[in-house]
């Protein structure tokens, strides 16, 4: 292909254009300006994925509507989904039955929407899934246990921010209640950090389980939360970084629920 | 530009958008992360210098900033420095060997990749990574 041939590039164009365009960044890195505009964005990425889902689903029910087992094949389908949800349910119930007040009335959805490519190299550790419901706080779990919050809900689509999340704050407690801590998102997969006073720790605390500590008005308190892997210190304060029990890689059936008020 | 021209363009680069989905990719303990998008834009630059100017290069940056999620603004202003880069060396170009363009456009396509993760992903910048990246759109 024949190259074209270069005229004279005016500079003051070139200027404007690149201060225009650094406005609109800091606009949108200090004041989230533009956040309607990525909530319309996730809406209509959601709802042409759902709706790309259900002309698949449809195409292939058409296929096998010729064959006799379509009836079946459409039965086992809704018995898979109820097992998944009830194998959520009992998890969550067995987590919690030693002592904790959390009475289970959650509501089931799924995941439409999850850039795993976000979640792997970059910090922002988002999921869309579907709710009938309005949430203005709430919290998610999946079968293994607690993977983030409510963050923003668009029409009958609800982002999820995780806990590994660069922005996220989850309050903690050790499970034998020795100290509290804020756990920060680290933006990395399936691991968060808490910063504690030195002077309150007088034990290794590898292994230890870290929970919820009902502080916040999000979480219900004593939701299993990680484990203790790695302790550094830094001047005085010990930071700790927790594993994640809960992946939201697992599965794409979740739960939403919201803390019960005593 | 005509309308057909500008379908051609936009499509290709929404293309090497959807194929950054596909091929960045974590792979053991490093994360490949490609540039398709901006490689596609600096090529039409490139060999259509006289087609596309500021209007289309803020255009473009800020459609691939609105469907990758990236912070609003930050593709636009990096595909409008390019853009004037390329303009502004467009004869210079023209006598380098296929080897010095490829250093050229992969090079500047990592450092979008950099500047992307020091702004928005400090916690994740890796010299590795970065490295990958160089490599992969230098070969590419």
């Amino acid at each position: 292909m024949a190259i074209g041939t270069p005229i004279y590039t005016p500079k003051l164009p070139y200027l404007f254009a690149m201060m225009f365009a650094l406005g609109i960044l800091f606009l949108d890195q200090k004041y989230d300006y533009f956040a309607p505009i990525k909530n319309t964005k996730t809406y209509l990425f959601a709802e042409t994925k759902t709706l790309t889902n259900k002309l698949l689903i449809s195409s292939n029910n058409f296929f096998d509507g010729f064959k006799s087992s379509q009836k079946l094949a459409f039965e086992i389908d809704i018995l898979k989904e109820n097992i998944d949800l009830l194998s959520i349910e009992n998890n969550f119930i067995r987590q919690n039955i030693d002592s904790r007040n959390i009475s289970f009335d959650g509501k089931p959805s799924k995941i439409i929407e999850f850039d795993t490519n976000q979640y792997f190299c970059c910090s922002n550790h988002r999921l869309i899934v579907s709710t009938d419901s309005n949430y203005i706080h709430g919290y998610v779990i999946n079968e293994a246990g607690l993977i983030g919050q409510i963050y923003n809900q668009t029409e009958k689509y609800v982002e999820v921010i995780l806990l590994s999340d660069k922005r996220h704050n989850i309050p903690l407690m050790h499970n034998q209640e020795t100290f509290f801590c804020i756990g920060k998102g680290m933006g990395k997969p399936n691991k968060i950090q808490c910063e504690i006073d030195n002077n309150l720790v007088n034990k290794n605390l590898i292994g230890s389980l870290m929970q919820t500590s009902g502080f916040g008005g999000i979480f219900d308190r004593g939701i299993n939360v990680g484990y203790v892997i790695d302790t550094e210190l830094k001047s005085d304060l010990l930071v700790i970084t927790i594993e994640l029990i809960a992946s939201p890689l697992v599965t794409d059936k979740v739960y939403i629920l919201t803390k019960n008020d005593f | 530009m005509t309308f057909k021209e500008f379908l051609i363009i936009f499509s290709m680069i929404i293309f090497g958008s959807i194929l950054d989905d596909f091929v960045s990719s974590k792979i053991e303990n490093f994360y490949l992360h490609t540039n398709f998008a901006y490689l596609v834009f600096s090529y039409w630059v490139f060999a259509c210098p006289e087609k596309i100017g500021v209007l289309f290069s803020i255009m473009f940056g800020l459609i691939i900033d609105f469907i990758s999620g990236s912070a609003i603004g930050f593709h636009a202003f990096m595909y409008l420095l390019f853009a004037y880069i390329i303009h502004i060396y467009a004869f210079t170009f023209r006598l380098f060997s296929y080897l010095q363009l490829a250093v050229f456009f992969g090079g500047s396509a990592t450092f979008i990749t950099t500047i992307n993760y020091l702004i928005e992903h400090t916690s994740n910048y890796s010299y590795a990574n970065i490295f990958i990246a160089l490599v992969f759109h230098i070969i590419i």
